[in-house]
């Protein structure tokens, strides 16, 4: 099976889950029907279940497209898959690494604040995605998060959050 | 009408209004030439700052870089052989070869001339046709536009990506996120689970970041720097006017194909620009010339490219249907300014609607000298490597996310989408009928009850007029279309020539 033909299965068989999932638990628990509604097609939850029924026909059809289908030419793109190998971490491990940051940022931005989390951020991502020249690295670290800061405060007229910090401003 | 020009000239002309279109140009051709920024990327990283702005300079900012985008990624498609946009890619097959040959600034010129030009063109068809477009749209009513949209989403299902199903499939995720919120009708609650930060809904921006720039900064943290094409060569002397008089039925033809491809919801650049530029080849003298460095390769490829510019927003102004993301963008900025497009707009906000076209023509010209100028300056900017260049994108996705409602929950829903963008990135899901669809999600629902409300549950409302069937019977057409292209491309190996590939 091709590298295509692979991921056409896993859509089709991810989304004919979410579709069930989504008619079974996610729609009757996540949609308030009240119970005055007499045209069945303007309850709140019709939209939803047609959505969710057009996922799993149309997954259905994306399996039956896999087996039936050829891959056209083209399609496939082997080179840029290719790019993937480096030398240091495998590729899966990197993004699980540069997503757990990019969450970890968040939770702590609601402590130190937007401005000194990017300041932190910014040398951390640019070492991690290769870059060695301090000289590019500190400057634009510390005032890009401060000159966004003042943009926005100044102009847009929008504060961001400072977090511990605004007590010293 | 006078009295609404004279309103429309007292809305434009200020400092502001020239200021931005002129930035907007700059900043769209710099991240335009920079390989892994796309033009939506661009436009959803400048949208938080029009904020403040009022609308017709905010609108104007993001159309000046949509158009600077679009020129933009012509010149590292000639330079370094990388186009910074999928649409210029078909430039790379004559200009570079050009650029090899000691002739980059001649290509760079004429790419340059062929853009405006195209763009000017599809400008004035905008100003043309979306009004007489909107007079028609003022006999719709919730059945019409119920059955418009289902036909827009169908051809942007169908042509964003390789395959129809899985464009459906990221449509219908979606018009799912979009049902997020407060039900229309009853009020009640709709997958909140307790959450009151659910309530409105999602907001469109953070979303809108989350799956067009945070995938591109995951998926190339797996990467080793960039690849860059052959080293800069000499620039060589500039084009001539008798060699642009030369390429000039070419760009002409190339603007119309792109105006009328433009106007089609969800087509975009990229087919436009290769339709161009294979009937320019067929017309040619000398054919067997494409591809080896043909000015006339060069025109046709820009003018396809850059004359959808104005056409996309056809749809938009006279309907209220975004045609690519990046009307869906400017869909989302007309919406926070409290307006609405569509044959209301014209109705009711004429005189802003006017102030827009004269900002738009004036882009036309901006783009000429700013397009001078980068010529000579903003080539280097594409060697920014992407090392230094995404933290910076990632912290003005931050701030952007964060400015739209002043909430850092905001930031959150930023970062989940981008994780789905990732996963769709990889599982080969255009993402773009998936923003389309969240955009026109409340508004297909809404039409779709209100249809429903006006004919006491009868569905057959949905075919009460030869407008609603035209609608059906597109839809149809445009789905037996793209299947049999995907049977044609199986049976054959060959790709099909009517998707953008993602």
């Amino acid at each position: 099976m091709t590298n295509k033909k692979t991921k056409d299965l896993i859509t089709a068989i991810l989304f004919i889950v979410l579709g069930l999932a989504a008619i079974f638990s996610l729609i009757p628990s996540g949609v308030i029907v009240p119970g005055s509604v007499q045209i069945s097609a303007l309850s709140p939850d019709f939209w939803p279940y047609t959505i969710a029924w057009g996922v799993v026909i149309s997954s259905c059809f994306l399996l039956l497209e896999t087996f039936t289908l050829k891959v056209p030419e083209g399609d496939e793109d082997a080179s840029e898959d290719a790019e993937y190998k480096l030398a240091t971490l495998p590729a899966t491990l990197r993004i699980v690494i540069l997503i757990f940051a990019l969450f970890l940022f968040y939770f702590a931005l609601t402590t130190v604040g937007i401005v000194a989390g990017s300041i932190v951020l910014m040398p951390a991502m640019m070492l991690y995605f290769g870059e060695r020249k301090w000289k590019y690295i500190i400057p634009l670290s510390i005032l890009i998060p401060i000159g966004l800061y003042l943009f926005f405060l100044h102009v847009a007229g929008i504060p961001m959050p400072l977090g511990i910090f605004e007590t010293l401003l | 009408m006078i009295e609404n020009i004279s309103y429309a000239l007292d809305l434009f002309l200020s400092v502001e209004n020239f200021l931005v279109i002129g930035i907007g140009v700059l900043i769209g051709t710099i991240i335009g030439a920079i390989p892994g920024m796309t033009t939506p990327m661009g436009v959803a990283l400048v949208l938080p700052f029009t904020f403040s702005m009022p609308p017709v300079t905010g609108i104007l900012l993001l159309l000046g870089v949509y158009k600077g985008g679009l020129y933009g990624g012509s010149l590292t498609a000639i330079l370094i052989k990388t186009p910074g946009t999928p649409a210029a890619s078909c430039t790379v097959l004559d200009g570079y070869p050009m650029a090899q040959k000691g002739q980059a600034r001649k290509a760079l010129d004429i790419a340059l001339y062929s853009s405006c030009v195209a763009d000017l063109i599809s400008n004035i068809s905008l100003i043309l046709f979306a009004g007489v477009l909107a007079t028609f749209a003022l006999r719709f009513g919730p059945p019409e536009f119920f059955t418009l949209i289902v036909f827009s989403l169908t051809i942007i299902a169908g042509v964003a990506g390789p395959s129809l199903t899985k464009g459906i499939l990221s449509a219908c995720l979606g018009l799912m996120l979009a049902t997020v919120g407060l039900d229309l009708v009853y009020g009640t609650d709709r997958f909140i689970f307790g959450n009151f930060e659910l309530m409105s809904g999602l907001n469109f921006i953070p979303v809108l970041i989350g799956l067009f720039a945070l995938p591109e900064i995951i998926d190339r943290s797996t990467r080793g720097p960039r690849i860059g094409g052959a080293q800069r060569s000499q620039l060589g002397g500039g084009a001539t006017l008798a060699e642009f008089r030369k390429t000039l039925k070419s760009v002409v033809r190339g603007s119309f194909i792109g105006v009328i491809l433009g106007a089609i919801p969800g087509i975009g650049g990229a087919p436009a620009a290769f339709l161009s530029y294979s009937e320019a080849r067929r017309n040619s003298k000398n054919k067997e010339n494409f591809g080896k460095g043909e000015l006339e390769g060069v025109a046709a490829a820009e003018a396809g490219n850059n004359g959808v510019a104005g056409a996309t927003m056809i749809p938009l102004l006279a309907l209220g249907v975004p045609g690519d993301v990046i009307t869906a963008v400017i869909l989302g900025a007309f919406m926070i300014h409290g307006l609405r497009p569509g044959p209301i707009l014209f109705e009711d906000n004429l005189p802003m609607v006017y102030a827009l076209f004269m900002g738009i023509l004036l882009s036309s010209f901006y783009l000429l000298i700013i397009g001078k100028i980068a010529i000579r300056g903003f080539s280097k900017v594409a060697l920014i490597p992407n090392r230094i260049l995404y933290p910076i994108v990632f912290v003005l996705c931050v701030y952007g996310a964060y400015a739209v409602n002043n909430n850092i929950f905001d930031i959150l829903v930023m970062l989940c989408m981008g994780l789905v963008g990732y996963l769709m990135l990889r599982l080969d899901i255009p993402v773009a009928p998936f923003l389309i669809a969240f955009v026109l999600g409340p508004l297909l629902e809404d039409n779709f009850r209100q249809s429903l409300l006006l004919s006491d549950g009868s569905l057959s409302i949905f075919v009460r007029n030869l407008i609603c069937i035209a609608f059906w019977i597109l839809t149809a057409l445009s789905i037996f279309v793209l299947v049999r292209s995907r049977i044609e491309a199986s049976r054959t190996g060959k790709a099909s020539t009517l998707t953008t590939g993602g």
